[in-house]
């Protein structure tokens, strides 16, 4: 027996070939599919999202930002975290939020407020937008999330954890 | 040593051990495609991850891969174009080999998202590192045993040559 033969080549394409259709005709339809857009419309896949575990594992390595409001931010937030608000950068856009400068040399992880707030995505596009040439973090969870697992935080008039 | 050597003369021929390697790592690599087909916009995220593809090519690998893992997983089964599978198969574990290795020099430290078993709530740590990576060679090496297999009991390829044999 051959070990590579004709039959085996077919095969191959075929399985591969079905594979190709079944995920394209799905992905229409797929609540969560991809629109394929153009290479120059792709910037904003630089953003990736990451759970509270691979969050906390990046803590000691990543700068941390906080995009939510200063008051929240004052009030409770990831222990060494910078504040960003997404509102300064929406208000204004000449006055755009530079890239601190730890985050030359460092991953950026961003959060805001929960799965629902946008504000880290909004605050990660400007960053992208400006020039910052690797990936993005941003935690899906947000700061209740990280909250609720007990991982640090510094709160107003407390120590940290 | 004797003892050795039939075993894995056994087993290239296409024993009942190779038989159940065959539809045991068929299942592994359709339950880790699962996940996968449900949910592309995270394995999307996954494939982000490992810093490797150009993004602009990164939706297009979220969306074929997981059914070339699902089909070629059922196929192993069922035993339905069985060498093209294990082939398919062993190409897919040395690109993952070689996506994790690259990582974990690189100092990286995420999850793969083989299994992602913590969705059906089993604890497994699915971390790239050295123990991914072995356990991506022992599939790759079960695939490759399929592959070189000469016969493969209880599939529907054994069904249809019997079938042919009555009909002579």
């Amino acid at each position: 027996m051959k070990i590579f033969d004709w039959q085996i080549i077919k095969d191959t394409l075929f399985i591969c070939i079905l594979a190709a259709v079944f995920g394209f005709t799905i992905n229409i339809v797929h609540p969560r599919g991809f629109a394929l857009i153009s290479k120059e419309k792709m910037q904003y896949r630089k953003i990736v999202s990451l759970t509270l575990t691979e969050a906390r594992r990046k803590y000691h390595s990543s700068l941390f930002i906080d995009s939510r409001d200063s008051i929240e931010y004052k009030y409770a937030h990831i222990n060494g975290a910078l504040n960003i608000p997404v509102s300064s950068v929406i208000e204004n856009e000449k006055n755009r939020a530079d890239l601190p400068e730890e985050a030359r040399d460092k991953e950026i992880v961003i959060y805001c407020g929960g799965r629902s707030c946008g504000s880290s995505e909004v605050l990660a596009r400007h960053f992208i937008k400006n020039g910052y040439p690797g990936n993005i973090y941003i935690i899906k969870d947000g700061f209740p999330g990280w909250e609720s697992r007990n991982y640090p935080v510094e709160r107003a008039g407390k120590d940290s954890k | 040593m004797g003892f050795i050597k039939t075993f894995s003369a056994d087993l290239i021929y296409g024993n009942r051990i190779t038989a159940v390697i065959r539809i045991f790592f068929g299942l592994l690599l359709l339950m880790s495609s699962f996940h996968k087909v449900l949910d592309p916009a995270a394995f999307a995220s996954i494939i982000m991850k490992y810093n490797i593809i150009q993004e602009s090519y990164v939706p297009y690998a979220a969306i074929v891969v997981p059914w070339i893992e699902c089909f070629t997983g059922l196929f192993l089964i069922i035993g339905y174009r069985v060498r093209a599978s294990a082939l398919i198969a062993m190409g897919l574990m040395s690109v993952f080999i070689v996506f994790v290795t690259i990582n974990v020099i690189r100092g990286e430290n995420f999850d793969c998202g083989c299994f992602q078993m913590e969705r059906y709530g089993i604890g497994m740590d699915e971390t790239i590192g050295i123990t991914v990576i072995i356990r991506n060679f022992i599939m790759l090496a079960a695939y490759t045993v399929v592959f070189l297999a000469r016969r493969h009991l209880f599939s529907l390829e054994s069904v249809s040559e019997r079938m042919d044999l009555k009909d002579l």
